[in-house]
């Protein structure tokens, strides 16, 4: 599981709040983040003891919970979390932050009705994100609580909550965190980032109504700045092709290999499976996916082999032959 | 411009949603500076990290950056990684993303 510490510890940040030597500015930024901190260490708290006490029962909390709520926070281009509280994101005059709520929520949306999950953890904890990260900052991020995406720097990249398949990839570093608590390194690292793409693809594809071949299968393609664009770039990764910058197969992967190049084998193979069953992603091989990451309790260093083992179990168990067929082909693909 | 070899800080910003700066990845992200340019504070915190004192924070997030920093003390060059948390924010501003 994600560990995350808060950078500033709280009682570092009561101590700046009462600090007159500093701005009133500085002191209340302190004195919010203080308060907004311990809260998100009670509800992460809450939320992994949910998670721990349900999973070895096969009992799914959601049926005792409530949509989550849909938090967003300003940065100002500031690296403090979480920021200033945005009160009506969805009627706000930044686009941002009115974007960034409409696509959490219809990712939660695409959760419940695709997958009947209640939240990233199942039992509606509340989507909380930052935006405007940072001054030019090219990255978004799960950081083990919530959500946080910079603007880019209008060169390389735009606005990160410009691409859905980056707010539907961080919000599922979150599920994994809550269900197989993936690690961030080695097979697991290359599964964990795998699994954002593959659930952030398919909620692209959901929202526009895709079928596996009518979809682009890239990520970020909507992210893209004009600098990068101009010389021919069009995405960070292809899951259709991952080759350059990507491996294509297993045996090229070594151990302390980054997560974000490890993840090219697991999104081919997902990518052929869906090519080759047809129809919708998320119909299928999609919740084959689903199944494998929520329905077995924790396994923070599984490896992509018994990854692949899992999804072969399932789509015979859930489907049928054709199905399993299609699965086990498309691991054989990447060498696994 | 870092005035000698021992004031030189070199930075390689790794990892991130875009995976910067890894094998085939075309966006290269990294800088150096001169140590001296830097404030008291921000070189303790520095010593810290090289020296291996620093309080140990949670690992690389997802998504999140590492920071390879690399410095010369005595002739010998040492390189840590650090999860972008733990480095000061004048190192962290010292970076630029290029296309390769």
């Amino acid at each position: 599981m994600s560990c995350t510490c808060f950078i500033v510890p709280a009682d570092v940040l009561r101590k700046l709040a009462q600090d007159k030597k500093l701005s009133a500015r500085i002191r209340d930024g302190a004195e919010n983040t203080a308060k907004v901190s311990t809260e998100v260490r009670k509800l992460r708290t809450q939320a992994a003891a949910l998670t721990s006490a349900a999973n070895p029962m096969g009992i799914a909390p959601m049926a005792l919970a409530k949509s989550p709520a849909i938090t967003v926070y300003d940065c100002k281009q500031q690296q403090n979390l979480p920021g200033s509280p945005i009160a009506k994101p969805a009627n706000s005059s930044d686009a941002t932050a009115k974007r960034t709520y409409k696509e959490t929520k219809a990712v939660a949306t695409f959760y419940k009705n695709v997958f009947k999950r209640n939240s990233i953890d199942n039992a509606g904890m509340t989507m909380m994100s930052s935006i405007h990260y940072g001054r030019n900052y090219d990255n978004a991020m799960w950081n083990g609580s919530q959500m946080l995406y910079g603007d880019g720097d209008n060169q390389l990249f735009v606005d990160f909550t410009l691409g859905n398949d980056v707010i539907g990839h961080e919000l599922t570093h979150g599920v994994t965190q809550h269900s197989l608590q993936l690690g961030y390194s080695g097979d697991a690292g290359g599964l964990n980032e795998s699994l954002s793409d593959c659930f952030g693809s398919m909620f692209r594809q959901w929202q526009a109504k895709q079928s596996v071949t009518s979809a682009d299968w890239l990520i970020g393609a909507d992210i893209i700045g004009p600098a990068a664009k101009k010389k021919g770039y069009t995405c960070l990764r292809d899951m259709a092709n991952p080759a350059a910058p990507q491996p294509t197969n297993y045996s090229q992967l070594n151990p302390g290999t980054d997560p974000h190049y490890a993840s090219g084998p697991p999104n081919l193979a997902f990518c052929a499976a869906c090519k080759a069953v047809g129809g919708r992603s998320w119909e299928k091989v999609g919740q084959i996916w689903y199944r494998a990451l929520t329905g077995f309790g924790p396994s923070p260093n599984m490896s992509m082999k018994d990854f692949a083992k899992r999804t072969r179990q399932l789509a015979a168990q859930m489907y049928n032959a054709t199905v399993a067929a299609a699965v086990d082909k498309a691991w054989k693909q990447v060498g696994l | 411009m870092p005035k000698s070899t021992d004031d030189r800080l070199t930075i390689q910003r790794l990892g991130g949603l875009g995976g910067f700066s890894l094998p085939g990845s075309h966006i290269k992200s990294g800088g150096e500076l001169a140590l001296s340019t830097l404030s008291p504070a921000d070189v303790k915190a520095l010593d810290a990290l090289f020296s291996g004192s620093a309080k140990s924070a949670a690992a690389v997030k997802p998504d999140g950056f590492t920071y390879r920093l690399t410095r010369t003390v005595g002739g010998a060059p040492k390189t840590i990684d650090v999860p972008e948390g733990q480095v000061p924010m004048a190192v962290r501003n010292a970076v630029k993303d290029t296309l390769a």
